[in-house]
């Protein structure tokens, strides 16, 4: 901040246009505190009453017509010529009553510590003049943003009387307003350089010596536009997302743009996450149920576990005794084990819902599948997936421990699991297709040992460590063939992997499209009638 | 003819839609606002327009058109429309817009000042709370007689609307930042935006509902009376504004300049004028006079 006191008008004022012209002459843009020297200019000109008047005569004779000097019940343009501009602002008093006091205080921005991103100087024009207290710190070429600690310097408190003209350097200086005694008016003389609008004012926190705010400058407001895109947006609005992104001039504005992108993406996946939260409440629920099931009557899991330990157990025995016993496929044991594995898949997605189905159609008990708020192959699904989802973790702990014990050359990675997650999901449609036959029959669950059957060919013909291509042109055959060599570390292009996943969805599809099929042929001969 | 700013990169059916309503607005009064319900919700409950709006924004960020600012936009709220015959903002992210709830830093209720519609556009219903006059008393005159009380809750649902009658109750908006509002106002039929005490519900003040009007009691308030080139006409003309804030400030104003030409205007307001804050302050500025004379 500069201070200039002056004590005489000049004795031939200077005009609004002439002090525009002057400064575009006189003033480098770059040089802000070059405008100081325009401060007697400025302080004749604030001798002239008529320069307001003039402005309201105009402003009231043309009222109807929108056109008016006075942009807000504070502020009045008077001209302005390229990066220069004139104004008056105007300095009420403040209201007694403290909560008007508050509220008035806020809307003049009384009490506020404030930067500028432009420069200018002022005089006084009426009235005794507001006094502001003023300290300056350094911006440089770090950014600042709300919460970030500043250098303050204090330069006292000042009053913009009759006598006075202050410079205030963009950037740079610091101040605050206090209501003058009576209802007064400052003349300014603005610099607007031209990337004002890509840059920011601040509100400060003084005792704290920190960067507040943001002043709802122009900038700001661009930035607070983007948020618009959070609420409403489609594939083009990514796009131009994307673009201010990579391109906008203002920092802030690329931020907020990647910020409104994360938003969006990371919106889109809880939406999609809280889509999918009440099918996962129902895979849990059957989980629950069938652990329920085990713990009440144990005999049936127990002995189950008890098959698959000594199957185990035989084939661990088996690797570390006999090295040179042919199982299978010229005595690589991991090949048994493989198929084991997808075997039990089989058993768990297949056998499981029909089987749980008849005993329902029995009971008379299908409530919990036609009367649930999810659709019946959903329900189904579940039941599939949670009947051979524990099976297949037990399967696997197995088959991990078998692999570090014997030292099986087995690779148990994310692509093994996705193979399973693959094979369960097209067994699962096996399933689905299945329970159909269940429903439209009744007593047809003896239909799923048959199934189990012809799958347990294809395992025993597909496991094996050495890849085959024909393998990948069939469904529930891929997603078994990319098992196997996800397990024995065969090369796995990601064609196969697009393979298996294209025929298990297909495979779901159809089964579910023989589901609904099955389904509706059960209502129209009225075997669904109570549901 | 009431001169709108009107977005000027609004999308087609938008910017259709704005005018369409201006000209009804203007030709029929504030009382026309739900004779455009119908219409507006369909505009606005269709994604694809603001998603349009949106991107017309992001462009004109892209191109800089935004740089040095843009009227149409303003701090979490998009400017459809400003004129003093209708509104149309776009609102995000606050419950505090003017006039439409409370503002944590005023601690106040306020009314809101014009007729509107409200399109609520939210992921979950919200719940809106109603106040309302009581008996007898009018927002447009700020005494003893203005008291407002709670008048019922109500539950809105996505796309569904809330219509302000200005002239006897205002919501009061929840603090559920997912909520975008898109709000179509009419001129204000209330000359002042009044606060209330969020819990007492006793009147805290009031400010004058238009912007404009105000501005004009400001220039009319800095009128310099000795100046050879005074706007009598000018002011003479602002003696009959439709705002009573402003009849008034014109015939104060004029009353320092001419008091014979004041006087005239001042009886003429204590005999007709249509406000009953004016013809009573009119006749006291009388019997004033006549104690002075």
């Amino acid at each position: 901040m500069r201070k200039q006191l002056l004590t005489c008008r000049p004795a031939h004022p200077i005009g609004v246009e002439e002090l525009l012209a002057l400064a575009e002459r006189e003033v480098d843009p770059r040089e802000p505190a070059a405008l100081l020297a325009l401060a007697e200019p400025l302080y004749g000109l604030a001798g002239d009453p008529a320069l307001m008047q003039t402005c309201i005569n105009h402003s009231l004779a043309h009222w109807r017509q929108g056109s008016s000097h006075f942009y807000s019940s504070q502020s009045c343009h008077i001209a302005s010529r390229g990066v220069f501009a004139i104004r008056i602002n105007l300095w009420p008093l403040l209201p007694a009553d403290p909560r008007r006091r508050a509220i008035l205080a806020d809307v003049l921005s009384y009490f506020d510590y404030h930067d500028h991103n432009f420069s200018f100087i002022t005089a006084n024009y009426f009235g005794p003049g507001y006094a502001t207290e003023m300290y300056s710190y350094q911006r440089g070429d770090t950014a600042v943003y709300p919460g970030k600690a500043v250098d303050l310097v204090y330069h006292g408190r000042h009053t913009l009387d009759a006598n006075t003209v202050l410079l205030y350097e963009q950037y740079r200086d610091i101040h605050m307003q206090l209501p003058p005694a009576r209802l007064s008016a400052s003349l300014n003389l603005m610099m607007t350089p031209p990337d004002a609008g890509l840059t920011d004012q601040f509100y400060f926190d003084i005792k704290a010596g920190r960067v507040r705010d943001y002043v709802a400058s122009a900038s700001h407001k661009r930035v607070n536009a983007l948020g618009f895109a959070r609420h409403f947006h489609d594939g083009q609005t990514l796009a131009l997302l994307q673009e201010i992104l990579e391109t906008h001039p203002c920092s802030r504005t690329r931020v907020e743009a990647a910020r409104v992108l994360v938003d969006g993406v990371v919106g889109a996946v809880r939406s999609c996450a809280m889509s999918m939260l009440p099918v996962a409440w129902l895979l849990i629920a059957e989980v629950r149920k069938n652990l329920l099931l085990a713990v009440r009557y144990p005999l049936q899991p127990l002995c189950g576990i008890a098959v698959l330990l000594g199957i185990f157990a035989a084939v661990a025995l088996g690797a570390a005794r006999m090295p040179s016993l042919a199982l299978f496929e010229g005595g690589d044991n991991r090949v048994l084990v493989a198929s084991f594995v997808c075997w039990m898949v089989a058993i768990g997605a297949i056998g499981h819902v029909p089987g749980e189905l008849e005993d329902d159609i029995k009971a008379g008990l299908l409530e919990p599948v036609f009367l649930s708020r999810h659709p019946v192959g959903v329900v189904l699904l579940a039941r599939a997936m949670a009947g051979s989802a524990l099976g297949v973790l037990f399967c696997f702990g197995m088959l991990a421990g078998l692999a570090a014990w014997s030292g099986a050359g087995v690779r148990l990675g994310w692509s093994a699991v996705l193979a399973l997650v693959l094979l369960e999901l097209a067994l699962g449609g096996i399933g689905l297709a299945t329970a159909g036959i269940v429903i439209l029959c009744k007593r047809a669950a003896g239909f799923a040992p048959l199934v189990q059957l012809g799958l347990a060919v294809l395992i025993a013909r597909g496991v094996s460590t050495v890849t085959s291509d024909t393998m990948l042109h069939f469904p529930i055959a891929s997603a078994i063939e990319v098992f196997g060599r996800a397990l024995f570390g065969t090369p796995l292009p990601a064609m196969a992997t697009v393979a298996a996943t294209a025929w298990a969805l297909a495979t779901l599809g159809a089964s579910w499209l023989a589901l609904a099929l099955c389904v509706r042929q059960a209502r129209r001969s009225g075997s669904l009638a109570h549901y | 003819m009431a001169h709108p700013q009107i977005m000027q990169w609004a999308p087609p059916a938008i910017a259709g839609f704005v005018r369409e309503a201006h000209t009804a607005l203007e030709r029929h009064g504030p009382e026309h606002i739900p004779v455009l319900a119908q219409r507006f919700r369909e505009l606005f409950s269709q994604p694809a327009p603001l998603s349009e709006l949106v991107n017309a924004c992001l462009s004109r960020i892209l191109a800089g058109a935004m740089d040095n600012g843009d009227p149409a936009v303003n701090i979490d709220m998009l400017l459809m429309c400003y004129s003093p015959v209708m509104t149309l903002r776009v609102i995000k992210d606050r419950p505090d817009v003017p006039s439409f709830s409370t503002k944590p830093w005023r601690a106040a209720l306020m009314n809101y000042p014009a007729n509107t519609l409200i399109l609520v556009v939210a992921p979950r219903p919200i719940t809106v709370q109603w106040y309302c006059l009581a008996p007898g008393a009018d927002f447009d005159v700020f005494d003893a007689s203005l008291q407002i009380c709670r008048e019922s809750d109500a539950t809105v649902g996505n796309g569904e609307l809330i219509h302000v009658e200005a002239r006897r109750r205002f919501p009061l908006l929840p603090e559920q930042g997912d909520a975008i509002y898109i709000a179509l106002g009419s001129a204000p039929v209330n000359a002042q935006v009044v606060s209330f005490d969020p819990v007492t519900l006793a009147p805290l003040g009031a400010s004058m509902a238009s912007e404009d009007h105000s501005v004009l009691c400001v220039m009319l308030g800095l009128l310099d009376p000795r100046r050879p080139d005074y706007p009598l006409a000018a002011v003479s003309d602002l003696t009959a504004h439709p705002d009573h804030h402003v009849r008034w400030a014109a015939a104060t104003a004029l009353g320092k300049h001419s008091r014979n030409a004041a006087l005239h205007v001042v009886r003429d307001m204590a005999a007709h004028d249509r406000h009953k804050f004016l013809r009573d302050a009119a006749c006291r500025t009388l019997q004033h006079c006549g104690g002075a004379r």
